[in-house]
């Protein structure tokens, strides 16, 4: 008998990557299940801190229990202090300078992948798998490539473009080829206690989905950086004062307080004067964006002849044709085809041709469309 | 797989368990009640009442059965609750059933003094006696460590106790069937102990109580326990934990020998072959089945799962502390690093451990512990 390939899996507890480690047991995988712990459910006091499943004793066991159920060892590992650290130091510093992070994709690059890899080889295992919908081909280990989701509405690649190109080469997608209802269906029918865990949507470590309270009890120790400034307009006339800048997102129109003859958006925040610009919805457009921190899953030469690159400048987005003009300090400006709402700087730009990732950065600016034309893509509030 | 953890609880020994099962299908009458059923249930209870005296040297009214060691700590601390004398002297390794109970009382008026523990997990008895205060209603220094297998030195600390006329409570849970147990000449004023870690079933636990004074029940309800500790006798459990006090007293000599044999093979062979590992704990005042390793370089966290994945049970520090990323609370008492205290595995000894066995993990362990780089002689 050959030797079955190890594979370690990063389980949740909920139904995906309970239907990953499923799906790769029955492909005859040796798989060993590990659950992340990267966020205390409970404040010191033992109290709920968070509605979230995610990194709740629940969350926990149940991974646990499909494991157990599956025959797999498991094993709880702390990453706490890496999270706090490199994901929600972060995302709180970014909102104080006026910028819309994501973090997931940086917990993804700079948290999961490490750790899942760092485990694995020193248990010796080959492979690593989550519970992601994207599709990944590793026939040619040294340039491994990322694909879309087959299911359009759960496609999660835009989240995995910071993930470095080799940690890609070990890693496994055992649900990028199936849709949502197919994987409950797997699980019900595997009878997987995760089954119909609820889907979440929220930020895991924000309570309540309530990110702005979250910002200020985080910087409440942090010198008032969140200090309350000006509402302008773009030509410079001031219309209202707002609560601080971490509590708007470009592109945000509710919950501003400005009332006028036509709604106004946030256009652009200005971090050291603490003005936000509003504007109506024609001037809401953009050209395009700078970039920093690019990473690609594609040889760089290679991005010169891609067939048609196509831009997301947020999760969900539906994409537009662009062009690339690559710095020499890893600094990038991108030129959309059509002008986009709302492009918030600390956002993810993330570069497809068809359905395959190529790679990504996080914006700096927005262009503002010189015209004021009507493009498409309006965030849905 | 193969079991290495004996201190973080034991397999059923089949005698108990046999035992356990007859009483599950036969005897289940409510010990309470007056009619032949209950006379036949309360049979049972109360000769597993007399197999833990003889085991612990008590009389039967000193024994209060309950659901676990931490209940048994948690009954003698909640007590202090209607003292006069509101302060408790306790060690900075005690279990968390006292440690964290202790703070958890501190809202209501209990206070309490740490004392520090030596580079070998020992109490020192004069600091002890220095904690003492005018208030001091309890001494809580348990008897054997769980995470190292050291025992305190309980004569001297109940000597102190008996002077100053202050009760001297200790937790020995990971004492009773690894070393001889008899209450009356440690001269303990109460004792708990989990019928779990000597081959019993989990879910019983005995207070001992000398004199069998009276006291207000943590559970209160109906007069179970001559009213210390209300809830209908989980029977099979307590029959369970008599025999297996019984067998534990019966064998506890040539376990002992047997066991302290097992160790020193190992840590000789062990200490051969990596120098560098270092044993935690007191070299003689020890239990013999338990062995606290410190391999400097080598993540705990992931060699015990490596071990695991190799068929190996054992622990990272004690079997509570893991999936918890805190660096154990008893290391760090006897002085090691946070780093040292990750790289501090914890394996025990039991009943069914075989010679065998014993090498084969020595084995596993060598793969998995890399040869140190010797210093390059020029």
């Amino acid at each position: 008998m050959s030797k079955r390939e190890k594979v370690l899996v990063a389980m949740s507890g909920g139904v995906d990557s309970s239907v990953a480690l499923h799906l790769l047991v029955e492909h005859g995988y040796d798989a060993v299940g590990v659950t992340m712990k990267l966020w205390n459910s409970r404040d010191e006091n033992g109290n709920l801190v968070n509605d979230s499943y995610c990194c709740s004793l629940e969350a926990v066991n149940n991974a646990k229990l499909v494991c157990e159920a599956a025959d797999v060892p498991h094993y709880t590992l702390d990453f706490r202090g890496d999270f706090r650290e490199k994901v929600v130091n972060n995302f709180t510093t970014e909102y104080l300078r006026g910028r819309t992070p994501n973090p997931c994709i940086r917990c993804n690059s700079d948290v999961r992948w490490n750790a899942l890899l760092e485990y694995a080889d020193d248990l010796g295992i080959e492979w690593i798998a989550t519970g992601h919908y994207a599709r990944i081909d590793i026939s040619q280990p040294d340039r491994p490539t990322i694909q879309k989701g087959l299911d359009s509405h759960k496609d999660q690649s835009y989240v995995l473009w910071r993930v470095k190109r080799e940690e890609l080469s070990r890693t496994l997608f055992p649900l990028g080829n199936l849709t949502k209802p197919k994987v409950r269906k797997i699980a019900r029918e595997a009878n997987l206690t995760t089954a119909d865990v609820a889907e979440s949507q929220e930020i895991c470590f924000v309570p309540n989905d309530n990110y702005r309270t979250f910002i200020e009890s985080e910087s409440a120790a942090e010198n008032g950086l969140n200090g309350s400034g000006k509402f302008v307009t773009p030509e410079g006339k001031t219309v209202a004062e707002h609560r601080g800048i971490s509590h708007y997102t470009v592109g945000q129109r509710r919950g501003l307080g400005i009332s006028g003859a036509e709604p106004v958006y946030v256009q652009v925040i200005e971090p050291d004067s603490g003005d936000i610009t509003v504007a109506p919805r024609q001037s809401m457009f953009f050209s395009g964006c700078s970039l920093k921190d690019l990473n690609w899953h594609i040889d760089e030469t290679d991005l010169d002849i891609v067939n048609e690159l196509t831009v997301l400048i947020r999760y969900n987005h539906e994409g537009v044709s662009c062009k690339i003009e690559r710095n020499r300090d890893g600094t990038a400006e991108v030129r959309f085809d059509e002008a986009q709402f709302a492009v918030a700087p600390g956002q993810s730009a993330v570069f497809y041709d068809g359905d395959r990732l190529l790679g990504g950065g996080i914006i700096t600016e927005g262009f503002l469309n010189e015209e004021t034309t009507i493009g498409q893509g309006e965030i849905n509030e | 797989m193969i079991y290495f953890d004996y201190s973080a609880t034991t397999p059923v020994d089949r005698r108990v368990s046999e035992l356990m099962t007859e009483i599950n299908e036969e005897v289940f009458g409510n010990p309470s009640s007056v009619h032949l059923f209950g006379q036949k249930a309360r049979g049972y209870v109360e000769r597993a009442r007399q197999q833990l005296c003889t085991a612990v040297g008590c009389d039967p009214t000193e024994i209060i059965f309950n659901g676990s060691g931490s209940e048994a700590n948690n009954i003698i601390l909640h007590t202090l609750l209607y003292g006069e004398k509101r302060h408790v002297v306790l060690s900075a390794i005690e279990h968390p059933s006292i440690y964290n109970a202790v703070k958890e009382l501190e809202p209501l008026g209990i206070s309490h003094t740490i004392v520090d523990v030596d580079d070998t997990g020992r109490v020192d008895p004069d600091e002890v006696s220095a904690a003492i205060r005018d208030d001091t209603g309890l001494v809580s220094i348990m008897m054997v460590n769980n995470e190292l297998g050291t025992v305190e030195p309980m004569a001297q600390i109940a000597n102190i106790c008996k002077e100053q006329k202050i009760a001297f409570h200790s937790d020995g849970v990971q004492a009773l069937g690894k070393i001889p147990v008899d209450v009356k000449n440690l001269g303990v004023t109460s004792m708990s102990f989990a019928a779990h870690k000597l081959y019993g079933p989990k879910g019983v636990g005995v207070l001992y109580l000398a004199g069998g004074e009276e006291l207000h029940p943590l559970i209160a309800g109906g007069s179970q326990e001559n009213g210390r500790r209300a809830g209908t006798e989980n029977v099979a459990g307590i029959s369970g934990f008599g025999l297996a006090a019984e067998l534990a007293a019966v064998e506890v000599h040539d376990e002992m020998e047997r066991l302290s044999h097992l160790r020193n093979i190992f840590v000789s062979n062990l200490k051969e072959n990596r120098p560098e590992v270092m044993i935690n704990g007191h070299s003689s005042e020890t239990v013999p089945g338990v062995v606290s390793l410190s391999i400097p370089g080598v993540s705990a966290e992931k060699l015990v799962m490596k071990l695991d994945m190799d068929g190996f049970a054992l622990s990272a520090g004690a079997a509570c502390a893991s999936g918890s990323p805190k660096p154990s609370r008893v290391l760090k008492a006897i002085g090691l690093s946070d780093e040292l205290n990750r790289q501090t595995i914890r394996i025990s000894f039991g009943r069914f451990t075989t010679a065998e066995e014993v090498d084969s993990l020595l084995n596993a362990l060598l793969k998995h512990i890399p040869i140190a780089e010797a210093e390059t002689a020029t």
